[in-house]
């Protein structure tokens, strides 16, 4: 067993860590609960980031990003994700569900027409993969793309889209042989909303996350030009694991945040709230749930960073045209499975015990509490439920080995 | 046309611990940021730079560790940084600063303003910017939250008690700025990385600046007699005599307050 752990933060990014925490303080923090009443993407802030330049982070300058890498775009989510995870969502599923794949996958051209504006903040991306009958089992997908002259017809409803409602580019899964099903019958298509044929439907009302847009997007005879396949034709499996495979260790960095922030209104309240004549933070129970919530934390932390300097090793790997090898992807899917999922319920659990601590005061509107109980459980269902991950860990560590 | 900024890099009070025995300040692991009001300083500069096509300095004096701080300013659109760093300029006071901050002003050659943030976040000394005024030989705009060019002038609007008075002074002049009128921008992700990656911060030694550690310890005229912590007690005595008795007893009282400190 060969432990390799390189994951310092350069200055810059804790510098960059610095500014955007400082954006969230500033101009996330003192909207997030309304954000979450208003139950829709803050199109102005949202705007405002855009400029700021923090819908391209990992991207390379050459393409419109930051050229911060997917260590980067981790500190930008742990940092919005302390704040408000409506908003961690809303740019991850830009950042890591679109960005990604079209800087690994896509040609110049469709790099310097796609991938540019996205990165620069001019448009916004959506990833649209589950459908009514495929969630979990995302190989029984059954949108169709069937291929007219110098297009592909496309044919099908998704459900459940991040930035459905927001998006100018969507990356669109469609089957187009059946025959092979998902081992190279289904391609990965870049749609533009403008395409006739593509509707926005119905806006999902949700427990958490309100503040993102989740919706549905059906095509009907939607023509989208052949040029605009992602990778190749039958690739879009590859490009999708590719893609998730990746995204949600990175993602895991926003429940992060959210578990550091309820960590920290944890300790601001037990020191200043009085029982019975004390401090509750006299109490040993009280001292337990900060400490275990504490360990937790700093255990997810080590987790997500180990984690995503990996990601980064291999998606600059891909992008430069190289090979990687099986035994890194199987290692890689492996480490963000048990990423996402357990720093998902790190988050969950602060959460639960912090809701707790603060009883009352943490139920009611207000606080953020009761906001980041409902925002939290959602890391444990998207980008592949934790049931998922869980499959994923053991069958690898039962077919591969432990390392 | 040109700029100077002079910014400095502190440790947040927030996050300072001070050893209760020794009443040294516990550091460690910290990072060193940069002044708040010198953002707003910063900011001042880069509205001039927009406006009038000037270029914009940015200059520091502090340990190796403040060139991060300068890389701020350069993520934030500085044009050019620089960092006076030497082991024996460890301790400096308000009075020595000003000093260096001036000479190493005039080994830049040609500036029309020198911008400052009024006071630093740490010691809170206000001294300064109007210091670097009076070494240079030039007008001082004190407060400002306003600045205005043209002409070859400077016009300001300085702020005091709430009362605000415009003051128009010929270039150069030194002004030092305080919150208000210019939000900081937010360094964007490219102009980070650009900072790092493409841009340098020039380091000068005391020798660069013509000094010896002699000068300079013959120019360090604060002498620290005790460090305590300042505890904010609130405390109502009633003094029930007459009129004349009172005031008496006041200002003893008062007299013995201040032995204490």
């Amino acid at each position: 067993m060969i432990l390799v752990f390189e994951f310092s933060l350069s200055k810059e990014l804790e510098f960059f860590r610095e500014v955007v925490r400082e954006f969230a303080e500033e101009e996330i923090a003192p909207i997030a609960d309304r954000i979450d009443l208003e139950e829709r993407v803050p199109m102005n802030l949202v705007k405002k980031m855009c400029e700021m330049g923090l819908m391209g982070v990992p991207v390379p300058e050459k393409y419109g990003g930051a050229g911060l890498g997917e260590m980067g775009y981790a500190v930008l989510l742990e940092e919005l994700g302390r704040v408000s995870n409506s908003i961690a969502t809303t740019v991850g599923a830009h950042t890591g569900l679109v960005l990604n794949p079209l800087w690994i996958f896509g040609t110049e051209e469709q790099k310097e027409k796609y991938l540019v504006p996205l990165a620069r903040g001019e448009k916004i991306g959506a990833f649209a993969l589950t459908e009514p009958n495929a969630g979990s089992d995302a190989a029984s997908i059954q949108t169709r793309a069937v291929k007219e002259g110098d297009s592909y017809v496309l044919n099908g409803t998704k459900i459940f889209t991040t930035n459905g409602g927001i998006a100018d580019v969507i990356l669109v899964f469609a089957v187009t042989d059946p025959a092979l099903g998902a081992r190279g019958g289904v391609t990965c298509f870049i749609v533009e909303k403008g395409f006739p044929g593509f509707k926005v439907g119905v806006e999902e009302r949700k427990l958490g996350i309100r503040g993102s847009s989740t919706a549905e997007l059906t095509f009907s005879n939607c023509m989208v030009p052949k040029e605009n396949v992602l990778g190749q034709v039958g690739y879009g499996f590859i490009v999708a694991l590719t893609t998730l495979d990746g995204g949600r260790g990175t993602l895991s960095a926003g429940a992060l945040g959210g578990a550091q922030s309820i960590l920290e209104e944890m300790v601001k309240f037990v020191k200043f709230r009085d029982a019975t004549g004390n401090k509750i933070s006299d109490r040993q129970m009280v001292q337990w749930l900060i400490a275990d919530t504490a360990m937790e934390v700093e255990a997810a932390r080590y987790m997500v960073y180990h984690t995503v300097s990996l990601i980064e090793k291999y998606y600059t790997t891909l992008a430069s045209g190289k090979r990687v090898s099986r035994v890194f992807r199987e290692k890689l899917s492996r480490k963000t499975a048990i990423a996402k999922a357990y720093v998902s319920e790190v988050a969950s659990r602060a959460v639960e015990r912090g809701l707790q601590l603060f009883g009352a005061t943490g139920y009611i509107e207000g606080l953020g509490i009761e906001r980041a109980y409902r925002d939290s459980i959602i890391g444990e269902i998207y980008e592949g439920t934790n049931e998922i991950q869980r499959w994923i860990i053991a069958r690898d560590i039962l077919e591969r080995g432990l390392d | 046309m040109g700029i100077v900024v002079c910014v400095k890099a502190v440790y947040d009070p927030e996050e300072v611990r001070v050893h209760k025995r020794t009443m040294t300040l516990l550091i460690e692991g910290l990072h060193l940021k940069l002044n708040p009001l010198d953002k707003y300083a910063v900011e001042a500069a880069l509205k001039l730079k927009e406006k009038w096509k000037t270029s914009v300095t940015a200059l520091s004096i502090g340990p190796e560790e403040a060139e991060d701080v300068l890389r701020r300013t350069l993520a934030m659109g500085v044009n050019k940084a620089y960092l006076v760093t030497d082991e024996s300029i460890k301790d400096h006071d308000p009075f020595l600063t000003a000093y260096l901050l001036s000479k190493a002003i005039k080994k830049l050659g040609d500036f029309d303003l020198v911008v400052c943030g009024e006071k630093s976040i740490d010691w809170e000394n206000r001294q300064v910017g109007p210091q670097i005024a009076a070494f240079l030989q030039i007008p001082l705009l004190h407060r400002v939250d306003n600045i205005e060019l043209g002409n070859g002038k400077v016009r300001v609007r300085e702020v005091f008690d709430g009362e605000a008075l415009w003051v128009e002074s010929p270039l150069p002049a030194a002004i030092t700025i305080i919150k208000g009128g210019n939000k900081p921008r937010f360094p964007s992700p490219w102009n980070i990385s650009k900072a790092y990656r493409k841009m340098r911060v020039e380091k000068w030694g005391l020798k660069d600046l013509g000094l010896s550690r002699e000068e300079l310890k013959a120019k360090t005229v604060t002498k620290v007699r005790r460090q305590f912590i300042f505890e904010r007690k609130r405390e109502t005595k009633l003094m029930v005599e007459e009129a004349e008795a009172a005031s008496d007893k006041l200002i003893s009282h008062l007299n013995k307050l201040l032995e204490e400190i």
